[in-house]
Formats: C-alpha cells, sequence, structure tokens
C-alpha cells in the first residue's frame, strides 16, 4: 500500500516545491499540505536512519561479543525453526 | 588494516582540532564593537540569478524523479519482488537482523556506515529546523513547537554535524590516497562508462532500445548523489552557513549586502537539497524492490545476486573475472 501511493507523494511535495520556488502558487491549503507532506517525509527519514543504526549497532555489539557470530548463520537457524514449526 | 585504523585516528583527531579551532575563532571574533558595514552595491540581481538557479534546479530534480520512476516501470516484473529480496522478506518477519540465506558480500566499510549515519541525521535535523524557517506561514508551527532559540542551537549543532563528517572523510581520504591507496576514490570519480549509463537510461525512459549499462561498485545516479552531497551541502552549504552564522568574521570582505544575498543561496539551496534527498527516499525506500528500505547502508552488506545485477563490472573487479 505505502509503496504504491509513497511514490505519489514524493511527487507531491517535489510539485509544491516546484510551484512555490516558480511563484506560480505561494499561498494556499495545496502548498500547506505539500510542505507538510515534505517535512513528515523528512521525519520519516529520521526514524529510518535511527531505525537501520540501531539494527548496525546491534549487530556489531554482538560481533563484538561473540566472534563467531554472523547475522547470515542466525537467519538461517531461525528460518530453519521457523520451517520444524510449521512441519 | 593497522595502517587503516591510524588514518582514521589521526583523521578523528584532525577533524576535532579543526572544529575546536573554528568554534574558538567565531568565539574570539565576536566583540560587539565589530560592526557589518553597510550597503556597498544593489544585490538584487544576485538574488534574483539564485531564485532562477533554484527553480530550474526544482523543476529538474521533479522531471529527473518522473523519469527514474518511468524507468523503474518499464523493469520486467517492477512490481513483483526479485528472489533475493522474498527470502528477506519473509525472514525479516520472524527475526530483528537483517539477513538473507544468499551470500553476503560488503559494499560498505564501517568508516563509510557511520559518515554516512552522521551526514544523514545531520542534513535531515537541518532540514528540520531550517526549512520551517523559509515558509513560516505553512510551517512556522514547527518553529512554534521547538521554540525559536532552541531550533537554531539544534540548526548549528546539526550544522557542526555535517561539517565534522565533511572535513573527517575529506582528511581521511587524502591521507589514504597520499599514504595507503592511491586508488582509494576511484569507485567514485565519474567515468566515460557513466555518462554511456545516464545515455542509456534516458533512451530506455524514452521506449528505445538501448545496451544494458553495466555498472561499477555506484552507478551513475548513486555518483550524482554523492558528488551532489559533497558539493552542495559538504562544501557550499557549510561555508555559507559559516558565513551567516557569524557574519562579522568576514565583515571586512563582504559588504552586508552580500551577506544578504549568501542568506538566500543557503535557503535556496537548502530547497534543491532537500529535493535530491526526497529523490534519494524514493529510489531507497519506495521503489517496490526495495521498500520499506534497503539495509545495505547500515549492515554494510548486499547480497551477491543483488550485486550481480546492479554492479556486474564491480562483481567482476572484485571476484577477479577477467571476462
Amino acid at each position: 500500500m505505502i509503496e504504491r501511493i509513497g511514490t505519489y507523494i514524493i511527487f507531491i511535495s517535489l510539485l509544491t516545491f516546484v510551484l512555490v520556488e516558480t511563484n506560480i502558487l505561494t499561498t494556499g491549503i495545496i502548498i500547506t499540505i505539500g510542505l507538510n507532506v515534505a517535512m513528515l517525509l523528512v521525519v520519516a527519514q529520521i526514524l529510518a536512519m535511527l531505525f537501520g543504526l540501531t539494527r548496525s549497532l546491534r549487530i556489531f555489539n554482538k560481533m563484538e561479543h561473540s566472534p563467531l557470530y554472523s547475522p547470515v548463520r542466525e537467519g538461517l537457524i531461525y528460518s530453519q525453526k521457523e520451517d520444524q514449526e510449521h512441519v | 588494516m593497522r595502517s587503516r585504523n591510524r588514518i582514521s585516528k589521526i583523521s578523528l583527531f584532525l577533524t576535532i582540532l579543526i572544529l575546536f579551532g573554528i568554534l574558538q575563532y567565531i568565539n574570539f571574533q565576536s566583540s560587539p564593537e565589530k560592526v557589518i558595514p553597510e550597503g556597498a552595491g544593489e544585490t538584487v540581481w544576485i538574488n534574483t540569478i539564485i531564485k532562477i538557479i533554484v527553480a530550474m534546479g526544482v523543476i529538474g530534480l521533479f522531471l529527473i524523479t518522473i523519469a527514474i520512476h518511468r524507468k523503474f516501470t518499464k523493469r520486467e516484473g517492477f512490481h513483483d519482488l526479485p528472489d533475493y529480496q522474498v527470502t528477506k522478506y519473509s525472514q525479516i518477519q520472524h527475526i530483528s537482523e537483517p539477513t538473507d540465506v544468499e551470500r553476503l558480500i560488503e559494499r560498505f566499510s564501517p568508516l563509510q556506515i557511520t559518515v554516512h549515519a552522521v551526514t544523514g541525521l545531520s542534513i535531515l535535523t537541518l532540514y528540520v529546523t531550517g526549512i520551517p524557517l523559509l515558509y513560516p506561514e505553512h510551517l512556522g508551527w514547527i518553529t512554534d513547537l521547538i521554540e525559536l532559540s532552541k531550533n537554531m542551537f539544534l540548526h548549528r549543532l546539526a550544522g557542526l554535524g555535517l561539517l565534522s563528517a565533511a572535513i573527517y572523510y575529506l582528511i581521511y581520504s587524502l591521507l589514504q590516497i597520499t599514504y595507503v591507496n592511491k586508488d582509494f576514490t576511484k569507485n567514485i570519480i565519474p567515468t566515460l562508462n557513466d555518462i554511456k549509463g545516464a545515455i542509456s537510461d534516458v533512451l530506455i525512459i524514452l521506449g528505445k532500445t538501448a545496451t544494458k549499462y553495466q555498472s561499477n561498485k555506484f552507478n551513475w545516479l548513486e555518483k550524482v548523489d554523492i558528488w551532489s552531497v559533497a558539493l552542495f551541502d559538504g562544501l557550499i552549504m557549510c561555508v555559507t552557513g559559516i558565513i551567516i552564522w557569524a557574519p562579522w568574521l568576514f565583515s571586512s570582505f563582504i559588504p552586508n549586502s552580500y551577506i544578504l544575498s549568501i542568506n538566500v543561496l543557503h535557503g535556496g539551496f537548502a530547497i534543491l537539497s532537500l529535493c535530491g534527498i526526497l529523490l534519494h527516499f524514493y529510489v531507497v525506500h519506495l521503489t517496490p524492490h526495495r521498500f520499506p528500505m534497503d539495509f545495505s547502508m547500515f549492515t554494510g552488506t548486499v547480497p551477491l545476486q543483488e550485486a550481480e545485477e546492479e554492479y556486474p563490472l564491480w562483481v567482476k573487479d572484485i571476484s577477479g573475472d577477467k571476462s
């Protein structure tokens, strides 16, 4: 759902900047919504960045504590467990 | 490995030293008797040129986003997830680590991950605290929510974060090139192959047949991304930001009217930069084959299958395949 409407959200916010910066439309509810959507996307990116960083730090921490730790191997173990539960 | 660690420590030390120097200099020069000279010529024409450049840039970025979307949708099976991504998704549902049962190869070093994280968080904080000042009528609530003084403090703090990342990576790259590896930056230098890639993509967008672009470690669009962040955010925004942060430092050779033009330039290029980052957001988050996000920038690894499809020349290079 989001990946399908997300593209259009990006287009809307970019179009808002086009309208404002070319002085075609500088006031009104459309511009307010467009600019706020752009800021919402920025906040979403901050959250995504923090989320990604938490993951990489967790992997790094596990690797520091156990040199044999491998996220790939852990993924395999989990997927095998899941398969066994389904069986 | 040892020399890499040593270089990163030296770079960190030099970065802290430079930042400390800048802050001390600003502090020493901030005496109240220093007055910025008035006038010295009209700069309306400069502001007009800046506004035209920004308007053209924004239109260009909007068109590029549409073109890239068209290119992605022309791909066979655009709305279907590739096999390696299906595997990754099914695992993400059960575990918290980004994993892949396929072979993974290292694409980004821990240093690149750190610099990307610091730069990204700084730039995004700069947008949240800076863009509302350009559109107070529409986004004034953000400044009111944070309070102007705290907003400006956060803006300058994030600015220092961006500056430190830029200085650190510059020093690190220069030391690497000088003492360890002359080819350190070869992957991000634009080549003839990238121009061919851009032409090939334009032909695909226009619906014409073109030979498939064989990308190296970074494709032409990623190189544009890297260089635009380095030049616009790392250089222009940092330099103009320092000037409007402490205009009295430059009062002896920059008149007041020009400082106001630099303010316009800073704001205008911030909008351009935001539009560029929105395009980046689209490419790494919202394309169906990467949704909800591409984790390679955080784990540093990329599935071999994905690398073979997206960066065939790089895979050949690291695997020693001469064919």
